[in-house]
């Protein structure tokens, strides 16, 4: 239990304060529903009804699917594009997907690579992208269930105000739901894009996400060659 | 090879007496999988049986 709890601390970690952040969004989020609800005449709802509205979904999968496009992107763009002297880029001659050589895959599979990585066929491309698949996926996933969550959510509003209701074509093309959807992704790229940035000039002595902390401001690695 | 290198190239290879290990970082990699696909698919069905 203790070695599980070493090897794992890093996932153990973020799982925990992911429940305890989630629970403290739903808590927090059903108070301000049932404020807003008194507010305009409305009826309180009880706790479990929230955990199971398209308000509460909403409020979780448009931040889900921003996350997932950070990252899914980072690790996409960084295959081709290069920061000098971060420590979140490549090389600058090592641009591109790289050789079979470099990369252990087929023939230059070693011994313990996985399965896939050997074969050199379709499975090989399938899993040399697998990151950015399951990644581009969960998305896309998200982003969707953002889409008709929000529709549900917006809806209620209109009917609450004897207005017409959206169908999710038009509700996909709405204000409401890019506003939504921007605000998001731009929080996303300004972190990962200032992040690269000031990786350059500053540490954190001990984190894989910094170069050592006497490391040249020039170089992304502080290895000599 | 030295006595050394060939225990780590089967420890690598994941025989029989490291499976419990394999599991436990297995089912670290369920727990998210069930977090996100349980997540994801949970909320599109909120959305869109109205609730």
């Amino acid at each position: 239990m203790k070695r599980f709890v070493r090897e794992n601390s890093l996932s153990l970690f973020f799982l925990t304060i992911f429940l305890m952040a989630l629970i403290g969004q739903a808590i927090s989020g059903h108070n301000l529903y049932n404020e807003e609800a008194l507010a305009h005449n409305g009826e309180p709802i009880t706790f479990w009804r929230y955990l199971t509205s398209s308000s509460f979904g909403q409020a979780v999968m448009e931040n889900w699917q921003s996350e997932y496009l950070q990252f899914a992107l980072f690790a996409l763009a960084t295959v081709w594009l290069l920061q000098k002297g971060s420590p979140e880029s490549k090389e600058l001659d090592e641009a591109g997907t790289e050789s079979n050589k470099d990369q252990l895959v087929g023939r230059h599979a070693r011994r313990d690579s996985p399965p896939w990585a050997k074969y050199g066929d379709w499975r090989t491309t399938i899993y040399s992208n697998s990151l950015i698949i399951v990644m581009a996926l969960i998305f896309f996933g998200s982003w969707f269930a953002q889409s008709v969550t929000g529709m549900t959510a917006y809806n209620q509003e209109q009917h609450d105000h004897g207005d017409p209701r959206l169908s999710w074509i038009a509700y996909i093309g709405s204000s409401e739901f890019w506003e939504s959807t921007f605000q998001n992704w731009q929080s996303e790229f300004l972190a990962v894009g200032s992040f690269a940035i000031l990786a350059v000039y500053l540490r954190q002595r001990g984190s894989p996400e910094s170069k050592p902390v006497g490391a040249p401001t020039e170089d992304a690695t502080g290895e000599e060659g | 090879m030295l006595k050394s290198d060939s225990i780590r190239e089967l420890d690598l290879e994941g025989l029989p007496h490291h499976a419990p290990k394999q599991v436990a970082m297995r089912a670290m990699a369920l727990i998210w999988a069930v977090i996100l696909i349980g997540g994801i698919t949970y909320f599109s069905i909120i959305g869109l049986t109205h609730h």
